[in-house]
């Protein structure tokens, strides 16, 4: 899984890093951070549930 | 839980905002291969709001950036979308709803996400004044702050103050009228609300609480607003911005219960097969023990997710934590959870005076937190509030 954001988009509303803690992390704005861009498959249902919950659509994975 | 026999083979969406967005995309990715129609009154595909009082004002977001889906995420709806199309009425005992153009659709499931609309001053004849909900509402409010000298916000909150920003960064003298005491700290709290009101008046917005607006009307070329108190101001603008209603006028003699938006249950439901999302809609949240209706742009995604797995039988109840960002020269206010406007705020992190700081409502449990610029800050208490509010440990009424 490679997961790519478009970070123009981001509102800081966090929903991702609701989702997935150890995928995603804010800046002090509240723009979204990746922390891992292919994370194991421990993490594939908690980023997929990242991608849906975003209501920028920001994160999009492969 | 809602369990089904059968699944849904034809599902109509009534809007085309966020929350019918969010609800026929979250019907596809759970893998629903039914008929889905969608009738929007707007004619252009799902867009998002919360710029319009923002960047896109301004003139610093393009209207590309505002689209909620490009042409593929259309088309992998595989939907047929009739934009400028409304519904017209319903019959929720036969499952038929008839639309503007005199199509009658019928339904396994309905969902109804139209929104809400700005509320207006009665019996406003003036020129030069507006409100702001649609992208053809700001594309005309912009029009109107280029070259205008003045404008006169009336009511202080959340869209009025956004705008009176804007306006203060393109040049344009703003005057609010609010009849509270202290703007927004019904939403934000007395500390937030007090700084907020600070950061404006240093920008230079005139601030006028403790009064509201009596008539708008127009003198010659001016625009004149009258207060209760009897003062007058003359300006060449007027935005509106003193709450919205729920779109619910078509649904009179529906069979629906209307009372402040479309009345659910914990599931959205608000007949059998009919269920409603986003603004409109007021459900039984079963964290807050107390119907709500949220009118912010997280709620508006959660929501039409929440509503698509309660269609097709894998809904729990809706219980998320009610969450609003709001922007003013470069400082974001986040709030989770539901503000208790008599209390009194506990200081959680910083100080009321530094750059970043957060207070919180606590009654048995955390209430709601809200953060200034404090965005990763706010996150721990989110957590705690979503294990409280977003967890009921109690079934208050059965499916
Ligand atoms: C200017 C502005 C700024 C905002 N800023 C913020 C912010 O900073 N933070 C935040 O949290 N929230 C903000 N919001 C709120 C947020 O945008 C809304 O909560 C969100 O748009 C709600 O989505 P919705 O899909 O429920 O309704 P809407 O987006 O209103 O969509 C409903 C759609 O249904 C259509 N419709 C109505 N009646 C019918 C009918 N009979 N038939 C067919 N279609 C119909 C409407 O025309 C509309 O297109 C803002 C809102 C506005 C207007
Ligand atoms: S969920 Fe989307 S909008 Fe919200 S912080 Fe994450 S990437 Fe940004």
């Amino acid at each position: 899984m490679e997961i790519t954001i478009d970070r123009d988009k981001c509102i800081g509303s966090g929903a991702c890093v609701l989702a997935s803690p150890e995928v995603f992390d804010q800046d002090e704005d509240g723009i979204v951070v990746v922390l891992d861009e292919s994370p194991g498959s421990a993490e594939h249902a908690s980023v997929l549930e990242a991608v849906r919950a975003c209501p920028a659509r920001v994160i999009e994975v492969e | 839980m809602i369990t089904r026999s059968t699944s849904p083979q034809r599902i109509v969406v009534v809007g085309f905002g966020a929350a019918a967005l969010a609800a026929c995309q979250e019907l596809r990715a759970l893998g629903w291969s039914g008929d889905l129609t969608i009738l929007s009154q707007e004619s252009t595909w799902p867009y998002d709001r919360p710029p319009l009082t923002k960047g896109y004002l301004t003139g610093q977001m393009s209207r590309d950036r505002l689209d909620l889906a490009d042409n593929d995420g259309i088309a992998g709806l595989d939907a047929d979308v009739r934009l400028g199309v409304c519904g017209a009425r319903l019959v929720v005992d036969e499952h038929r709803l008839e639309d503007s153009a005199g199509t009658i659709h019928t339904y396994d499931a309905l969902v109804i996400a139209t929104g809400v609309r700005p509320r207006r001053l009665p019996g406003t004849d003036a020129r030069n004044t507006y409100a702001l909900r649609t992208v053809l509402d700001a594309d005309r409010l912009r029009i109107a702050l280029t070259g205008a000298k003045n404008l006169v916000v009336v009511g202080g909150g959340f869209l009025g103050f956004e705008v009176a920003g804007s306006a203060r960064t393109l040049g344009v003298e703003v005057t609010v009228i609010e009849p509270l005491r202290i703007p927004l700290a019904d939403r934000l709290g007395t500390t937030i609300a007090t700084r907020l009101l600070s950061l404006h008046q240093e920008n230079g917005v005139r601030v006028l609480a403790s009064t509201s607006v009596a008539e708008v009307s127009q003198v010659s070329q001016d625009v004149v607003v009258r207060l209760q108190n009897g003062q007058t101001l003359a300006t060449d603008v007027v935005l509106e911005a003193i709450g919205c209603v729920p779109d619910t006028a078509w649904l009179e003699g529906s069979g629906l219960d209307l009372r402040d938006g479309i009345v659910c249950d914990a599931w959205s439901r608000a007949a059998p097969d009919v269920f409603a999302a986003g603004d409109v809609a007021k459900w039984r949240h079963l964290g807050l023990r107390r119907d709500v209706r949220v009118e912010h742009r997280m709620n508006a995604t959660e929501h039409g997710r929440a509503v698509a797995g309660a269609i097709l039988g894998h809904g729990v109840p809706y219980t998320p934590v009610p969450f609003v960002w709001t922007d003013h020269y470069g400082v974001r206010i986040q709030v989770a959870g539901i503000v208790q406007p008599e209390g009194i705020p506990l200081l959680l992190q910083g100080d009321p005076e530094d750059d970043t700081f957060v207070v919180g409502w606590q009654g048995n449990q955390l209430e709601a937190a809200a953060g200034w610029n404090a965005a990763r800050e706010l996150m721990p208490y989110r957590r705690q509030l979503a294990a409280t509010i977003g967890r009921p440990d109690v079934t208050e009424e059965g499916a």
